[in-house]
């Protein structure tokens, strides 16, 4: 039995993380879901925007990661959409402006129009000094939208000049360019409010800059949108996958606990197997 | 002078960056904007320049047909860029057809990819998270707390879960990347005042 374990097919664990995913995600448990502080605040702040104010969402990411931040990217352009406010998107990753595509699609932004409630500004080459470029210029930055349109043209864009003008950036982020460039180029300098969805690997790197104030809000990947989605009473794919994260977290945890016990069992036996990759 | 001038350029340039982020001077913003659009364009360009090199690696492969199927994986490539560029070009990235092979192919291809760490972390969780001193406990019993206090399904167990993974979280790990950030600032000021003053030489490449 020892010996098995010991050199347990990697298989098996696989098939276990499948089902951990797969079964809860096709019959939900409906496991209770808690709001980070974070999040409400960040929740609050759009909430208290008055209709028609100009938010900034940058996607930079790509689909790799996206698929942890869809559900809490696609949360907040509902409650921006609920709320009338005015969604200028952008995207500092080159698949960004094609991913934004995809959330104002599935998002309540589509029900509304193109050009007047919402655009997407596109790609930006060259990282933080685009980024730094765009804070200098946004419009000259970006001359023409992601579907061809001369940008000072549409009416989402009147009153916009400047980074300065818009009430928030919400930066969909997985990787560099994300939070600290933005920080370092538009929020510190010219004191732009900044909040982000991140990666749950990213959430320890971000602390600082929460406690400091320069993020006014924070969406932990799916546990954060989930949250979001309970706050503005709209479930969707973040209310959807919590349960199945669970249980292949717990499935990881059960693994680590099972290889340790293994292992303690094979040293005082004397049968240790070794760590067999 | 092939060193001496593009290290006068740099520190010329350099200084003129910095001393329009902390200056309110009209002159220094338009100066240092231009540059910065030249970045950008520059950015651009390498991206071209990554596609030739992109062709000209997977053209050789095909060329030379061996390494099995290789060669078929180099192809896929090639189509694929040729096709999305072509669309690109004349349809535009916002049209339906490029929208489409983005979110049927690109998108689900990287996804999956990403994804698939999920199950190589189980693994390598079960064969080499182990207790063998003091620091590797504490690291495996923090990262469990962490862990299902993240989740819905540790707070279900115990509602104290989602309290301490989140002093984890803002208290000692707060402090360490703190210390890390401000690490890091340091590093990166002495790393760029070594470029501005021309010790630092590596980014002029090889021989100089």
């Amino acid at each position: 039995m020892l010996a098995k374990l010991q050199s347990l097919d990697r298989r098996i664990i696989y098939l276990v993380v499948f089902l951990s995913l797969a079964v809860p995600l096709l019959r939900p448990i409906g496991l209770p879901v808690s709001i980070a502080e974070e999040t409400r605040a960040l929740h609050d702040f759009i909430d208290a925007l008055p209709p028609g104010t100009p938010v900034v969402v940058s996607f930079d990411t790509s689909p790799g990661g996206y698929g942890e931040l869809a559900s809490g990217a696609i949360a907040i352009l509902n409650h921006m959409a609920s709320k009338d406010l005015r969604a200028i998107g952008m995207g500092f990753f080159d698949t960004g402006p094609s991913l934004l595509e995809s959330a104002f699609a599935a998002s309540l932004y589509a029900e509304k129009e193109y050009g007047v409630d919402y655009v997407n500004l596109g790609y930006l080459a060259g990282g933080e000094n685009a980024i730094a470029s765009m804070a200098k210029d946004l419009l000259g930055s970006f001359p023409k939208d992601f579907r061809g349109n001369d940008t000072k043209s549409l009416k989402v864009m009147e009153g916009i000049t400047s980074i300065t003008d818009v009430a928030l950036v919400v930066t969909v982020a997985s990787g560099t360019p994300g939070i600290p460039e933005w920080i370092r180029q538009v929020g510190d300098p010219l004191k732009v409010p900044l909040a982000t969805v991140v990666v749950a690997v990213n959430v320890p790197n971000m602390t600082p800059y929460l406690q400091s104030g320069q993020l006014c809000g924070l969406i932990p990947s799916m546990k954060g949108a989930a949250g979001y989605e309970a706050l503005i009473s709209m479930k969707g794919l973040g209310t959807a996958g919590m349960d199945a994260q669970s249980m292949s977290h717990l499935a990881i945890l059960f693994f680590v606990v099972l290889g340790n016990v293994v292992h303690y069992i094979g040293k005082k036996t004397g049968k240790a197997g070794g760590d067999k990759e | 002078m092939r060193r001496e001038l593009p290290i006068a350029i740099t520190f010329v340039l350099g200084v003129l960056i910095i001393l329009a982020f902390f200056f309110d001077s009209p002159t220094l913003t338009n100066a240092s904007q231009s540059l910065q659009n030249w970045a950008v364009i520059i950015a651009a360009f390498a991206l071209g320049i990554a596609s030739v090199n992109l062709i000209q690696v997977h053209a050789k492969k095909i060329a030379r047909g061996q390494d099995r199927l290789d060669w078929l994986y180099s192809g896929a490539l090639l189509l694929g860029l040729f096709g999305m560029t072509v669309i690109g070009l004349f349809k535009g990235p916002a049209d339906q057809m490029y929208q489409f092979w983005f979110n049927a192919l690109f998108t689900p291809g990287q996804a999956t990819v990403y994804a698939m760490t999920g199950f190589y972390i189980a693994s390598a969780a079960f064969r080499a998270f182990r207790i063998r001193n003091l620091e590797a406990g504490i690291l495996l019993v923090s990262a469990a707390l962490v862990m299902l206090g993240n989740v819905s399904v540790g707070e279900a167990l115990w509602s104290k879960f989602p309290v301490i993974g989140s002093w984890l979280v803002n208290v000692p790990n707060l402090a360490a990347q703190r210390g890390m950030m401000i690490g890091a600032g340091i590093g990166g000021i002495a790393g760029g005042l070594r470029v501005l003053l021309g010790i630092e030489k590596s980014y002029l490449g090889s021989g100089s």
